[in-house]
């Protein structure tokens, strides 16, 4: 029992199209230690779920293995019969899948599918109802679930996004399967609950000792968790080692431009790296190495077929560079592209951009309160209606030229707090000033006039985009709406330039687009009108770390060069840290603090801050693999019904009784850093003794009492 | 400049679709046979006219005759011609049926768009409706306002019209409130775009599609209604070869001679069964989803 769990060798894998044969997969190799997590990381499109849905033998119709074996402690799984198969999965193999609201039945009680799972699978064996539901909750509190012998009655719409994740982890881990494979567990979900499930599912390995295939797109995650990573590139298996030995010293161009292109607090004021073109479709995929079209490295004989695995210590590279046994020519590598040490950031970016002017855009107490329409019960009984405070009280001020992050978990209102700048939420209460002129009022007809001045790009790149509509019409659609005059409008392929993308793209329609040139032309449709003001919701979300890092190195760009204010909405932590000037936190519609950049992230004063930052998955060798300290636990509340005083108390481990159930003001800590907290000073003196001072059934405190 | 800004037109862009999408329905065995008969139906339309006899002149003497080469289908009570009266007849049949459904997709999809669009009590009021409009059989509806109008070709397409306008308002509506929660109808309003301006060009073309395929469902019905109010006197009045007139002259003498019913309801059953079958074949042909699975299918990424 002391050979690898899983391995996979050698493993081809062929879609079959009207069109022909396409290689989904070729030459896949890696073996996974038992209790080893195994990390697969790359872009869309490299083949990660096809890996995953073939170690299941789930592939599509379509699919089949055309080479190599799949050996599941010692039995091939490809010679097993479909009954077979059926017996090893959720047995032997488990999945746990992106998307826990769809994963799970809606129709039957969350105990019934966890019982009906071992039935399935140890119908024979069964020791009656009663055991299998008293395993059921025994496993449900085993992943965190509070309470788990009432709530295993619940329906799946009963629990939130982060305990639906941890019943999905739970089913899988029902039966004791030998391997658990993660396909993008954690993607949906915001940091503080990524964290926690991350810190599930390291709990459960060290006690259960399971081994795991964790698939995921992001390089923070697969670092935080896994021992060891392989690298997909283009269906192939292109570099592979122990993480830290990959993050120090990526050995592949494709793993070296993947880490140079992750927004982070050490890239501020440096490019990201960028990828040229995208991961080849593969119907082209290029008979050599599949990076080849794209490396920076690229030379004639990398076009050649197949460059095999080279093995170095602790490594396997699939990489000619690094085969001294090929025609590769290693001295003519030109050190100044190396992708790991990305270029300065030439004409003093961040100089430029600290040229920052008056007041553009001032909040204040800005109120976004939705009343959700009543129902016809609560109508007769005249009951007022649920209110849906959004915002609710924020102030805010963006000056003229700055980069501004506004941060939180999804549900805390930033993206309405964004909409109701620019009209597109209804100001409920307070006031927004924009260049001095009160633009809270004003219906949607007075607000047109405004809208040439500020715009916005929309989370979704390509929802956004009208579907049946050429993108060189929507490219004019903004200067026939606004009724500009010929001269002054800037040409299509002007535009398309602008954000780097080729004329010829004007005629194509919105879903011929991948997803970062759609990103790209919501971006210059946004400039077109030549606003001063942008605010860009999730600017980097859905697109791959190739695409994002070039579309941020674009906004920043037009940032320095036509002197844009940005608003920049956005979940994602590292993000802000590399490119905003000033970051402000959002919880539950309150902000919870606001500072210069620096200032928040080497003094985090207010605990939401810290728990964040805490929380937040970095690919930081020096970093990774340190617990963290889940520092905020549980989720979100409602913004239907908040809780008192300090919104945060709920989650907070300084929470005290005597204050916290009061209202915090924004507070003055220092050099534009405010904060709303009652006990910042303390936090920032002796967190440990504020925490001892904290009362035992509130907050955090009574979270860990409750476990 | 200003005509730089402007994509590439291709002018033959609209017809080659149209051409790839009648290929795509010919693929389907049910959507050939759909496609044999329309193509038929519109020679009688058009040209059929010019190549049979006079549909009003009389021969009493040969009156009720079999099929023989003088009359191909026989002759009916006054002695004209069958085939005559047939071909005739589908210019009546779809003189009705297309421009009664055209009306009622008109008003529906007005009716659609300001309630989907609008919501709040624009869309309670129009609800109410066309739910009061749809609780009526269509044909006891057209009954009863006929009875009122009086039969004429005009009065028929008036009741037609309204029977269906309806259900287009109901699919506009409903297309329209899944159509407007879309970000991009947000980010045309972030723009600054009007709101008859967001209709036109980014609503109303995406609910196009299921207006083409309940068209294509409702023509045949609008067909057999057509027939049915002329069968029961109150629809196109009887000198005028209309197919339920047809069937209603032969009803009455069905013992001495049945062609004529026969030839009838045989036209009037594949005219039914090719729009019907065309609809079906459009429906698949155009539904996202299928559309969608199919595209997912050719780009065969995992």
């Amino acid at each position: 029992m002391t050979g690898p769990i899983l391995s996979v060798e050698h493993l081809d894998v062929t879609y079959h199209v009207r069109t022909g044969s396409l290689p989904a997969l070729r030459d896949v190799n890696f073996e996974l230690q038992r209790g080893e997590i195994l990390g697969i990381v790359g872009e869309s499109g490299c083949g990660k779920s096809t890996l995953s849905s073939a170690v299941l033998r789930l592939l599509p119709a379509n699919g089949d293995i055309s080479g190599g074996r799949i050996v599941l402690d010692g039995d091939d799984l490809g010679e097993m019969s479909e009954a077979e198969l059926r017996a090893l999965r959720g047995d032997r193999i488990a999945m746990i899948f992106q998307d826990p609201l769809t994963s799970l039945n809606p129709t039957f009680t969350v105990g019934s599918q966890l019982v009906s799972v071992q039935r399935a699978h140890r119908g024979s064996l069964t020791s009656g109802s009663d055991d299998l539901r008293e395993r059921a909750i025994e496993m449900l509190t085993s992943v965190g679930m509070p309470d788990a012998h009432e709530r295993i009655d619940y329906y799946p719409h009963q629990f939130s996004g982060g305990m639906r994740q941890r019943i999905m982890i739970a089913m899988a881990l029902l039966l004791e399967p030998e391997v658990l494979i993660a396909d993008e567990a954690t993607s949906a979900l915001d940091v503080t609950l990524q964290a926690q499930i991350l810190e599930l599912l390291r709990r459960l390995r060290s006690e259960r000792d399971t081994s795991m295939l964790f698939i995921s797109h992001d390089i923070g995650v697969i670092s935080e968790i896994c021992d060891r990573m392989v690298v997909m590139y283009g269906g192939r298996a292109v570099e592979q080692g122990a993480v830290r030995d990959v993050l120090t010293d990526p050995k592949h161009p494709y793993t070296q431009a993947l880490l140079g292109s992750v927004p982070t607090k050490e890239r501020r004021g440096q490019r990201l790296t960028t990828i040229p073109g995208r991961v080849p479709s593969l119907s082209e995929m290029p008979e050599g190495c599949a990076f080849a079209t794209r490396c920076s490295h690229a030379q004639e004989v990398c076009r050649d077929p197949g460059p095999t695995i080279v093995s170095l210590p602790g490594r396997d590279v699939r990489c000619l560079v690094h085969d001294p046994d090929s025609d590769y020519d290693t001295t003519a590598i030109d050190t100044a592209v190396d992708p790991t040490t990305p270029a300065a950031e030439t004409g003093g970016w961040l100089a430029k951009r600290r040229s920052v002017g008056e007041v553009l855009v001032d909040a204040s107490d800005v109120e976004v309160h939705f009343e959700e329409r009543p129902s016809l019960t609560t109508r007769l009984l005249r009951r007022p209606g649920d209110v849906v405070r959004a915002v609710d009280g924020v102030d805010l001020n963006i000056h003229r030229g700055e980069i501004l992050g506004l941060v939180g978990e999804s549900g805390s209102g930033k993206t309405t707090f964004g909409k109701a700048l620019l009209g597109l939420a209804p100001v409920t209460g307070g006031r927004v000033t924009y260049d001095g002129e009160d633009i809270s009022g004003l219906d949607q007809r007075q607000f047109r006039g405004m809208r040439r001045r500020m715009q916005m790009i929309f989370q979704d790149a390509h929802a956004s985009l009208s579907p049946r509509r050429r993108i060189g019409q929507l490219l004019t659609d903004p200067y026939i709406v606004h009724d500009v005059p010929h001269q002054d409008r800037i040409p299509v392929p002007e535009l398309l330039e602008m954000v780097q993308l080729a004329p010829e793209q004007a005629s194509k329609y919105p879903h011929e687009l991948s997803g970062g040139q759609a990103r790209r032309v919501n971006i210059a449709r946004a400039l077109a009108l030549r606003p001063e003001f942008i605010v860009a919701d999730e600017p980097s979300a859905g697109l791959d770390v190739s695409a994002a890092a070039s579309v941020l190195n674009l906004m920043k760009d037009l940032a320095g060069e036509l002197g844009l204010t940005y608003l920049i909405v956005t979940h994602d932590l590292n993000l802000v840290a590399y490119i905003a000037d000033r970051i402000a936190l959002m919880y539950l519609g309150r902000l919870t603090a606001v500072g210069p950049t620096e200032r928040i992230f080497d003094h985090p004063a207010h605990p939401y801050t810290q728990g964040l930052m805490d929380a937040v998955a970095t690919p930081d060798p020096g970093r990774s693999q340190t617990p963290h300290r889940l520092l905020v636990p549980g989720e979100i509340p409602s913004p239907k019904n908040p809780p008192a005083g300090c919104r945060f108390h709920t989650r907070c481990r300084f929470a005290r009784r005597d204050s916290c159930l009061e209202e915090p003001h924004l507070d003055h800590v220092d050099d534009g850093h405010m904060v709303a907290c009652h006990h910042w000073r303390e936090i920032l003196e002796d967190p440990d003794a504020a925490e001892r001072a904290a009362s035992p059934d509130l907050g955090y405190a009574a979270e860990e009492s409750g476990r | 400049m200003a005509t730089d800004d402007r994509p590439q037109r291709d002018p033959l862009r609209a017809l080659r679709a149209t051409v790839e999408l009648l290929r795509d329905i010919a693929q389907r065995p049910t959507g050939l046979v759909a496609l044999v008969i329309i193509a038929g139906m519109i020679v009688a339309v058009t040209v059929g006219p010019l190549f049979v006899a006079d549909p009003a002149a009389q021969d009493i003497p040969r009156r009720l005759e079999g099929p023989s080469l003088d009359h191909l289908l026989g002759t009916d009570h006054l002695g004209r011609d069958l085939l005559a009266r047939l071909v005739h007849g589908a210019r009546i049949a779809l003189g009705v049926a297309v421009p009664s459904v055209l009306i009622a997709m008109v008003i529906g999809l007005i009716l659609g768009l300001t309630a989907g669009y609008l919501g709040g009590r624009m869309d309670s009021f129009v609800i109410v409706v066309t739910d009061s409009i749809q609780a009526f059989p269509a044909v006891v509806l057209g009954l009863a306002i006929l009875a009122l109008l009086g039969p004429s070709m005009t009065n028929v397409i008036i009741v037609i019209a309204l029977a269906f306008s309806p259900g287009y308002a109901r699919v506009v509506r409903a297309s329209v409130f899944a159509i407007k929660e879309d970000e991009f109808v947000q980010a045309e309003r972030s723009l600054g775009s009007s709101t008859p301006r967001i209709l036109r060009l980014h609503i109303l073309p995406n609910v196009i599609a299921p207006m083409l395929i309940l068209m294509a469902i409702d023509l045949p019905v609008a067909v057999t209604i057509e027939a049915g109010l002329s069968f029961v006197g109150v629809g196109v009045p009887p000198p005028e070869p209309s197919w339920g007139v047809i069937l209603n002259d032969g009803f009455d003498r069905i013992r001495a001679a049945p062609w004529p019913v026969i030839w009838a309801a045989l036209t009037l059953m594949i005219t039914t069964l090719g729009f019907t079958l065309f609809g079906e074949a459009l429906r698949d042909r155009l539904d996202p989803r299928v559309r969608e699975a199919v595209r997912g299918d050719r780009q065969g990424r995992s």
